[in-house]
Formats: C-alpha cells, structure tokens, sequence
C-alpha cells in the first residue's frame, strides 16, 4: 500500500473513529467502544541493515497503529454484535485487517486479512575465511517476499438444527529470491522471483438431530506456483579453480495442483454417559507442471556446450483419513476414552526431461490405536492414564532412467500416558504428565527409537494480586541403533503484580538443547567419522512495569534480553518504554522509545532505536 | 417475541428495583404471568427464577443476556436442547439455592471437578470439539471453563478469559494467544529466539497451528503431522515426484524447530552439513575426495543445500538438484 494511501486510509480511519467516539457519547450509548492511533514512527539502525529486516523490520512512516472498534446494540437487530480490529496499517511487516458480525442463534460472519513481510540475507562466514572447495562460506539462499491471506468465513443457521459452513481463502507469495544451482558440477548463484497463489473453497452442513450431528463438507483447492530461474549475468561459478562457466541459465518450471476433499463428521450421544465420533477424510489430488532449461557455456571439462530441454511433471496424490473416538463417562468421577485412527496415502507420480524419464511412488498406511481412564480422585484432583499404539508401514519407489530407488519400512510404537493436575481451594493448581514411546524400527537414522516427555507446571494467584507461574518440560529422544540423541530442556518462573495503578512483572526462562551422534560416513573406498554435538543453551529475562502516575499519565517500562551459549554465540537486548497522556474527550498521545541491540557475529550486529509518537481516540 | 416483550419488561422492572425492589420482582412476575397468560406452571415458574437470578446477580445475568448464549431464550432453541432458561442450562436446578436465599450450593463453575463441568458444556457444544476427552488439555484437569467464560469473556468472539498482563509492551498478541500462553510459558520463550514464527508480532495465533479442543499433534499420524505447515508453506509440501523421506515420513519437525529456533531457517542445527550427516551415512566418492588420507573434502561446515537447493522435494532429480 502506497503511503499517500496509507496515510489518507489512517486520517479518514481516525476521523470516522472520532465521528463515531463522539456520537456514542453524545448519545450516552454503550454499544460502541473502540481505540483508534495514528502516528508517526522514526527508525535508527546502526550496523546489519539486513540483519535488522529480518529480526524486527519496522520502517519509518506515517502508521494506523490500531483500529479497534465493537458494536454490540441492545435492542434486537439484525446483529449483535460486530467486531473490527486492525493493527500495524501502513506497510509495516506484520499487518492485520479482522472484522467479524453475528448474530447469536442465526449468522456469524468474518473477514479476515493477514498480511507479512519476510526478508533474509544471512552471512555465516566472510567469503575470505571459506572453502569454496568444501562449499562453506555462506548461505547464498535469500528471501525479500510478502505473503499475504484472505479469508471470509461464515455459519448460517437455516433452521435452529442446521447450520450452513462456507469458507473462502486466498493465500499469496510474491517477492523476490535468490537461490544456488549445480551445474556442470559448479555453483552458480541464480534469482529466482516468487509467484504463488493459492485458492480454497469450503462448503458444508452441519444438521443436529436429538442424539445425532452430521456435518458433510466439500474443500477444493487449487494452488499455482511459477518458477524461473535465471542468472544475473556470465558467470565463473562458486569455484573459480572449476573450469566451468555460465553465459547464459534459464530455467522455468509453472505448477498447479487442484485437489478436491469430502469431509464427514458423525457425532452420536446415545445416552448422557456415551458419545461416539467419528470423522472421514477423503482427498484427491493432481498436479500438472512443465519446465524448460536453456543454457550456454562451459563445462567441467572445459568444452562449450548447449542445452534446450523441456519435459512435464505429473503427480497424483490419493489420501483417507478416518478416525472414531469413544468417550463413556461411567459417573461424575470416571470417564472411559478410546479411540482407532487410519491413514491411507497412495502417491504417484511420473516425469519426462529431454531424454530422461522417471517415476516415484509413495505408499504409506498408519493405524493407530489409544484407550485411557480419567479419574476424578476428588473435586481437586484429575488423574489421566492411557496406552497408544502406531503402525506405520511405508513404501517408496522411485526410478530416474536406469537407476532405481527405495524401499520399505514397518515402523510400529507403542506408549503410555499419566497427566495428573491438581487443584487447592485456595488456587495453587499444579499439574505434571508423563509420556513415553518406544519404537521399532524408526524410518530415519534421526528418528527417534525411544520418547519421553515430561512436563511439570504451578500457578497460583494470591488475593493481593501476586501471581506465580512456573513451568519446566523435558524431552528425551534416542535412537539406540545409530546412537543419535536429541534432548530439550525448558524452564519458566513468571510473577507479575497487579493493583489498579500498579502492573509488574518479571520473567525468567532457560532452554537448552542438545543434538548428538557419531556418524561414521562412508564415501566409495573412504569412511570418516563425524562428530555431531550440537548445543543450544539459551537464558531469558523479561521484565515490565505500568504504573498510572495519575489520571492523565500512565508510564510503561520494559525490558527483554535473550542471549544464547553453546554452539552457536548470540544475544539481544530490547529495551521498551512509553508515557500515555489521556487529554480531553477521551483523545490520548503516545510517545514511545524502544533500542534493540543484537550480536550474533561482527558481520550481523546491529542497534536500532525507534521512536513512536502516537494520537488516539478511545471511547 | 413474547420472551423478548417481557425481556424488556422485566428490564424496566428492575429499573423500578434501586426504590421498590419487592414491587420490582412482583411486577415483574405479574407481567410475565400476563403475557404467557397461555403458557404451563412450569414456564411461569421458571420466570420467576430467572427474575430472582437477577435479583442477586444482576452483572452475571446482564452478561448471559448480551451473549451468545442469550439464545435460550429462544423457545424452540430451548426446548431442542431440553433446558429451561440460560441461568440453568449451565447451573442446573436453582430451586434449592433460591429458597435457601443463595446460602445453598449450586453448580458454579468452580468447586466441581473438571469432569462435571465439561460435562455440562458438553451437554450442547459435543458437536462443535467432540474429541476434546481425549485432548491433552482434558486429560490434564482442564474444563471448558478454565479458558472460556460466559459471564468474563464478552469481548471475544470465543468468549475467552480474558488475559490482559501479556498484551502489554513485548507482545500484540491474540487473546487466543494470550490465553494459550498464561499456561505454556515455557513454550512461549521460544518465540523470543532469534528465528521464530512471528506470534509475538500478532501475525500469527497460537491456534492458527494447534486445535486445542483435539489430541495432541505427536499422537496425529506420522507424515501428517506437517499438515499445518502446508496452510502456508504449500510449495514445500509437494506432492513432488522425489519427496524427501525424512520429510514425508516423519513431517517438517524432522528438521525444523517450528516455534523458534537459534539456527537459520528455524533448523535443529546451526550448520546444514550436521543436520543432513545426522540423517545421511552414505555419500558419493566425489563428496570426500579420492584421497585415503587427510581431510575430506566436506563436512560439518558444508551448505549441502547449495547444490541440494530442491531439498524438500524435487519433480526431476532424486537428489534433489533440480
């Protein structure tokens, strides 16, 4: 959106709020409420601009900050209720468009826009210290593209039992990229701009008899996505001790893909105590693609070559899903829960490239299984516990003119479960659960053949207004064949303190992961071994205050710090603070002050200060 | 519309209440006995409880009547779902706790077990999360309404408690989110890392991933588990005619940490060569060199994905080169 449109947007979107804010109060309606900011933000950055767009990425500019407003009539209309809500209008990375009508008993309705930026351009080492020949050096991969999602939701009820669903979305992906190629056994860098789109249709019923709910839904789904690749300019490649060289690389591939889904869903409550679900998913899917590369140059043995070739791409993708779930609730103090689950996939697919041809299938089928036990030991105390069972049987072939491919994989788990929470009178809750799996013959060398989680959580909130949170969960994953292991840690105490002036927190995390495995490497006649120990070891601090000085001042303050040991060194501070001044009738300034200073690296550091002048209305 | 005439009326009546509160709840019974001068014992009989809920606790009533849930009012929405009038559909039999002058239990919402209290949700909204007993949230002692409140969360569509201390200076967060995160604190540190889906940013919701009503996504099946990334990322989730198996197979937490990460890209590793060897035990002869002795030519530190560019999937080439 361009700033003058921007700007106009936020100036009529603040006049109308104060048309609106000042009638609601000449009125003495309470139907209407809302908030409404435009302002002005300057931006300060000193070091990695690039590093900054992908951490924080705020410009300067003339900015509707919010847009909110609720209008809930008291009389009997044709809505109840409407909600606008629109945040961060004016070309900043994140922006938010949300409205939504109702009216309890007959529609609901809501529109829903979701726009992002995403930026990437990371250096990991200066081209001075690479191995070209080893291919270190950077990531050459880069991203500038804006996503954006549309959606228009809505339930009708045409009768009190029978519900009408219809959903729309539009999804996009356009932007610009950069990515790297083999060629002539030689990396060359290529752009690669960002064409996506996808487009979804929903339809369905729902209609509730006494004891029974059915829902029927139809998804279509039609997605495109158009590739070129092209290169910049002649090129010597990555390694210029390679004799190979591009004059001239095009590559250009154009994908769709429609699929069409059934949904059914049955919910039955044969009596009080017993409700039977179950849910079926039936899907189809085709994609069609064509592709084109030309290219000129040198190759690897120092020869010109040429090449004009073309081919197609076509894939068909069958997928079921199905699943029944059981709940008995035997009294006020047990329940029974089970339930079978299905998965069939069944994919093939089919290419043609110049003189090459080739296949690739993909068969996979899971069944599982879950049963448990809720027991509500007293008013106070829940215990859950249960068994679960997986089995997974995959099969893949794949061909590529005389070679082949693939293979078949029984992958079974099985495992338990213990949740327990337990809740006092006076309001400590504390809750803890346990999770373990074993399995046989896991699909990857990474893939874990032993799991257990555990989790461990108290809360409680004093009358004085203090409240104490904290937290700590643990996963453990192994795989015994390869010795690969895979451990995270994570823990969090949070208190804050509320009164009607005064609002404090302070928050404390860590988390640490660990990735480990000696892998032995075998290339032809040679077998290295590699030492993977990987560690992450993260601390957080978070602290923020609010305090209302008065009735026309509230003061804000904050601060976040994040740095990260082990493997990989990194750390940021953010530091936050803002004075509100309510001024007459309801209009309200902002000012607002933040500095961020990030250190990963001497290449990727940077220092923002932003400030945010701000001029609301809230009624 | 009769219900809503003496709705109204009842209104003025209690408008009357702040001078005459005995003439108030007479009068009001008076005129809901004149409107629905047709209707049975047990219709006036409920109108009078619900004029005596008010009585007490007029802000709870004022907010079931501005919500959703003002649709028992409805006659034949009622008289479907067999209640009597909002305040009991969830709180049961008040007849005890009016003749004791409130001084008899009643179902709150508060000192029951989490079993009973979903029970009664669950009463009309089965429908709408019918597999929530065998969430992870229902399994560990939460009821429907520890994040959802008829009376507290009118603000929201969902009627979500509301939780004010995290949308505050370092978060523009959903109250979806907000509500998520009072509990998962632990989970939420993780989008303060330096890679990261951007909820704190308010572009994204807790929920735009998870169900919370449904089992947890490490008990959904294998190879589906990636579903919720295709609803933005649906050019790495194929299908492609050479799929990477790990990816698949296992989903995209293979290699990814999808909350935040320290690493590139939101992967497990910081360097690509580490994440790929992990997986990866058999490379071509050209990968290492043709030397028996002395340093391979790739390792931990090598961008595999500089030549491997197509690693999600390609439509040409089984390693993923094109």
């Amino acid at each position: 959106m361009s700033r003058r449109r921007t700007t106009t947007t936020a100036v009529i979107s603040l006049a109308a709020a104060a048309y609106v804010g000042s009638a609601s109060a000449q009125t003495g309606s309470t139907a209407l409420s809302g908030r409404a900011t435009l302002g002005l933000r300057s931006v300060d950055i000193d070091g990695s601009t690039d590093k900054y767009r992908e951490d924080i990425n705020l410009d300067d500019g003339v900015r509707l900050f919010d847009f909110s407003f609720s209008y809930a009539p008291e009389d009997d209309g044709a809505v109840d209720r409407v909600d606008v809500d629109v945040a961060n209008l004016g070309s900043d990375p994140f922006e938010t468009i949300q409205l939504s009508a109702r009216k309890y008993g007959a529609y609901e309705i809501s529109l829903n826009r979701r726009r992002s930026e995403f930026f990437y351009r990371d250096v990991i080492l200066p081209a001075a210290l690479a191995s070209i020949e080893g291919s270190t050096g950077g990531d050459f991969h880069t991203f500038d593209f804006v996503r954006q999602h549309d959606s228009a939701n809505a339930s009708i009820y045409l009768t009190p039992a029978t519900k009408l669903l219809v959903g729309l979305d539009r999804y996009t992906r356009t932007g610009d990229s950069a990515t790297t190629l083999d060629v002539q056994r030689d990396e060359f860098d290529l752009e690669r701009p960002i064409d996506e789109s996808m487009d979804s249709l929903r339809l369905g019923v729902q209609h509730a008899w006494d004891k029974v709910t059915l829902v029927v839904e139809q998804q279509s789904s039609d997605f495109d996505n158009v590739t070129h690749l092209t290169l910049p300019g002649a090129s010597a490649g990555i390694n210029p001790a390679d004799p190979a060289e591009l004059a001239f690389f095009r590559f250009d591939q154009a994908a769709d893909y429609r699929s069409l889904a059934h949904v059914f869903q049955v919910v039955a409550r044969p009596s009080d105590r017993l409700q039977i679900s179950s849910s079926w998913r039936f899907e189809s899917l085709e994609l069609d693609l064509d592709a084109a590369e030309q290219s000129e140059g040198v190759d690897f043995m120092d020869q010109p070559f040429t090449t004009d070739v073309s081919g197609f791409a076509g894939v068909d993708r069958d997928l079921a899903l199905g699943d029944v779930d059981l709940t008995y609730r035997l009294n006020e103090r047990l329940q029974l829960i089970g339930g079978i689950r299905r998965q069939e996939l069944d994919q093939d697919g089919v290419l043609g490239f110049g003189a090459s041809a080739g296949s690739g299938a993909w068969d996979i089928t899971t069944t599982g299984t879950d049963a448990g036990i809720e027991v509500a030991a007293s008013d106070r105390v829940l215990i859950s516990a249960g068994l679960s069972r997986e089995s997974r049987d995959v099969s893949d072939r794949a061909a590529l003119d005389s070679d082949t491919f693939g293979g078949n994989v029984e992958t079974d788990r099985s495992g338990y479960f213990l949740r327990m929470s337990y809740r006092t009178r006076s309001g400590v809750e504390l809750t803890a659960s346990i999770e373990d799996n074993d399995i046989d013959d896991a699909f990857a060398l990474s893939a874990p053949t032993d799991s257990q989680r555990y989790r461990l959580r108290g809360r409680y909130r004093w009358d004085n207004g203090i409240a104490l949170t904290a937290s700590w969960r643990r996963n453990e994953h192994e795989n015994e064949p390869s010795a690969w292991s895979a451990d995270t840690e994570q823990t969090s105490i949070h208190v804050s303190y509320s009164t009607a002036n005064v609002d404090l927190s302070l928050g404390l995390g860590a988390i640490e992961m660990s990735r480990d495995i000696e892998q032995l490497v075998t290339g032809g006649f040679r077998q290295d071994l590699y030492s993977i120990a990987y560690l992450a070891d993260s601390d957080l601090y978070d602290a923020s205050a609010r305090w209302r000085l008065s009735a026309r001042y509230t003061l804000g303050l904050g601060f976040h710090s994040y740095n990260n040991g082990g493997s990989y060194q990194l750390d940021r501070d953010d530091l936050r603070a803002y004075l509100e001044i309510d001024l007459r009738d309801n209009y309200f300034l902002e000012v607002r002050v933040r500095s961020v200073d990030y250190n990963e690296d001497e290449f990727d550091d940077y220092e923002a200060d932003l400030l945010e002048l701000g001029f609301g209305l809230e009624w | 519309m009769p219900m809503i005439v003496c709705d109204s009326l009842i209104r003025a009546a209690n408008g009357v209440s702040t001078v005459f509160p005995r003439f108030s709840v007479a009068l009001a019974t008076f005129l809901f006995l004149l409107l629905t001068h047709s209707a049975d014992v047990g219709a006036q009989l409920n109108g009078t409880e619900q004029a005596r809920c008010r009585a007490c606790h007029n802000g709870r009533f004022a907010s079931a009547e501005s919500g959703p849930h003002s649709v028992l009012n409805d006659e034949q929405r009622a008289d479907r779902l067999n209640v009597d009038f909002y305040c009991t559909a969830c709180h049961g039999d008040a007849s005890a706790h009016i003749a004791a002058d409130g001084q008899a239990r009643i179902f709150a919402f508060r000192d029951e077990s989490a079993l009973e209290r979903t029970a009664v949700c669950a009463g009309c909204h089965s429908n709408d999360h019918p597999e929530f007993a065998t969430s992870p949230h229902a399994q560990t002692g939460l009821s429907c309404s520890d994040c959802h409140s008829q009376h507290d969360g009118l603000h929201d569509a969902a009627l979500l408690n509301p939780v004010t201390d995290l949308r505050s200076l370092f978060h523009s967060l959903s109250p979806s989110s907000a509500i998520c995160i009072d509990c998962h604190r632990e989970t939420e540190a993780q989008f303060a890392l330096n890679e990261r889906h951007r909820l704190r940013e308010g572009i994204l919701e807790c929920a735009s991933c998870h169900n919370p009503h449904e089992r947890s996504a490490t008990t959904a099946l294998g190879g589906f588990r990636q579903q919720a990334c295709m609803d933005c990322h649906a050019d790495k989730g194929g299908p492609f005619v050479f799929e990477h198996s790990a990816s698949r197979v296992e989903g995209c937490t293979a290699c990814h940490s999808p909350h935040g990460s320290q690493n590139r890209h939101m992967l497990t590793h910081q360097r690509v060569g580490e994440l790929c060897i992990s997986c990866h035990a058999t490379v071509p002869q050209f990968h290492v060199g043709f030397s028996p002795v002395g340093q391979p030519r790739f390792g931990l530190d090598t961008q595999c994905t500089n030549c491997h560019s197509s690693i999600h999937g390609s439509h040409f080439d089984p390693y993923f080169l094109r």
